[in-house]
């Protein structure tokens, strides 16, 4: 699952065995996955294709609520036939560093931090409690990896490596970290 | 020659007249000349170059939004020749055929098959009777197999690769020039390359052209993005009048110089 927060950079997780689940959607738009991995994947492969063709006319790199819009679109109107939920995080000149949560049936809504997934459920408290706004590019890293860490250690459906992207204006950067090299808390 | 009775409809829709000819689309080609502009295309060893004319003709106009020059991806560009609104539907649809191709397939759209598909579909134009055909269109780009790359389609329907290309009013003279050019040296690097296409357009056009009145695309192999030139160290190589005075064989030393 997931986990975002919206500060001076942008921090994007997921983990799932090997399977990655966060997409970049364009240069410094990423997306989660959630929900039916081929309905996501599929939605995922057409919002591109629309992002990609909106951005070459504007002439300029997308805004991030467009890509959550256009993600929105697509579930939205084809809710019937799908069951994928998104969350899309990412930086823009408009409005720097935003997350956006699109839901099974469609909602969009923007958010500072946000978690999903199966394993999510045990560390909203942890994610309520120490999320703090303007958290600095480490201390989001620590944030999510402490926050992955404990939800992989209470789901056990959850486990594996630990996906991270860091979205800042200059550039994306990619962390993976290893289930065996997260933080160790005391539930162990 | 005995001429079979034509309804005299070959000239207004495209069908053969009893020559042969398909006179829509040939008046098609004409009207590519109705801008007044010329633009020329050169391949470099590691380069692709495209320039054409700026004309800004009226003087409350932004000239920042004037443009013939098309972004189709992010790694191929293009230049359109002919009336403005039909350049700008053909792009369209180009890019749409570039977004199409990579969502369905999974990757970039190679120039050539991109070269391809608008050609097709300008063909279809020549059949259409409720369709005319549309500009001229020349493509660049870097493909990852072959490097840098120049295609051109026309109105016709018709489509080829080349070394140097030029569409517009001065057509003729460019491409002659540009042959000549070729026949001494294929291989030119950056520098080189522009310098015969902007050489070419100077000479062909007998304009000394300044900054503001050229726009030039470019893809090189080591950034294969399209983008376009700010060819302001080429024109420094002649600062002195503010005019940008092509020499071939001297230019490059100059702007050496310059820097």
């Amino acid at each position: 699952y997931c986990l975002n927060d919206s500060t001076s950079s942008q921090i994007s997780l997921h983990y799932g065995y090997t399977i990655n689940k966060v997409i970049q959607v364009h240069d410094r738009i990423f997306s989660c996955m959630a929900g039916s991995l081929a309905d996501a994947q599929a939605v995922t492969k057409a919002a591109k294709f629309h992002l990609s063709f909106h951005s070459v006319q504007m002439e300029t790199p997308p805004l991030v609520i467009a890509a959550a819009s256009v993600l929105k679109e697509l579930c939205y109107k084809n809710k019937d036939e799908l069951q994928a939920g998104f969350i899309t995080a990412g930086w823009d000149r408009k409005k720097g560093p935003q997350v956006y949560v699109v839901s099974l049936g469609g909602m969009l809504i923007s958010q500072p931090v946000t978690i999903g997934g199966s394993g999510s459920t045990y560390i909203y408290g942890y994610v309520d409690a120490k999320y703090k706004p303007n958290m600095s590019k480490e201390e989001c890293l620590q944030f999510a990896t402490n926050a992955l860490a404990l939800a992989m250690g209470r789901d056990n459906v959850s486990g594996g490596v630990a996906h991270l992207v860091v979205v800042t204006e200059t550039g994306v950067e990619h962390v993976v970290v290893p289930g065996d090299k997260l933080p160790k808390f005391h539930n162990e | 020659m005995s001429r079979g009775s034509s309804a005299g409809f070959d000239r207004h829709i495209t069908i053969f007249s009893p020559e042969g000819r398909l006179y829509q689309v040939e008046y098609a080609f004409k009207a590519i000349n109705q801008g007044g502009l010329t633009s020329v295309a050169v391949r470099g060893k590691d380069c692709a170059i495209v320039v054409t004319q700026k004309k800004v003709p009226d003087k409350l106009l932004d000239a920042a939004t004037v443009t013939h020059l098309f972004r189709i991806t992010d790694n191929i560009g293009c230049v359109m020749s002919g009336m403005t609104a039909d350049s700008k539907s053909q792009v369209q649809r180009a890019r749409y055929e570039a977004a199409n191709w990579q969502y369905k397939y999974g990757y970039e759209i190679p120039v050539d098959m991109l070269c391809k598909r608008i050609a097709d579909i300008s063909q279809v134009y020549t059949q259409n009777a409720e369709m005319r055909p549309l500009g001229c269109m020349i493509l660049i780009g870097v493909d990852e197999e072959h490097g840098p790359q120049v295609y051109k389609c026309d109105p016709a329907g018709y489509y080829c690769g080349f070394k140097a290309t030029a569409a517009g009013v001065k057509q003729t003279e460019a491409t002659s020039f540009l042959e000549k050019k070729v026949k001494k040296k294929l291989d030119w690097t950056f520098d080189q390359t522009i310098e015969t296409a902007i050489s070419c357009l100077s000479t062909v056009l007998s304009i000394d052209f300044k900054p503001s009145e050229l726009e030039v695309g470019v893809v090189t192999t080591q950034d294969p993005k399209f983008s376009q030139s700010v060819i302001a160290a080429h024109f420094e190589c002649d600062m002195s009048n503010g005019v940008f005075t092509p020499n071939m064989k001297g230019a490059q030393s100059q702007c050496k110089d310059a820097d």
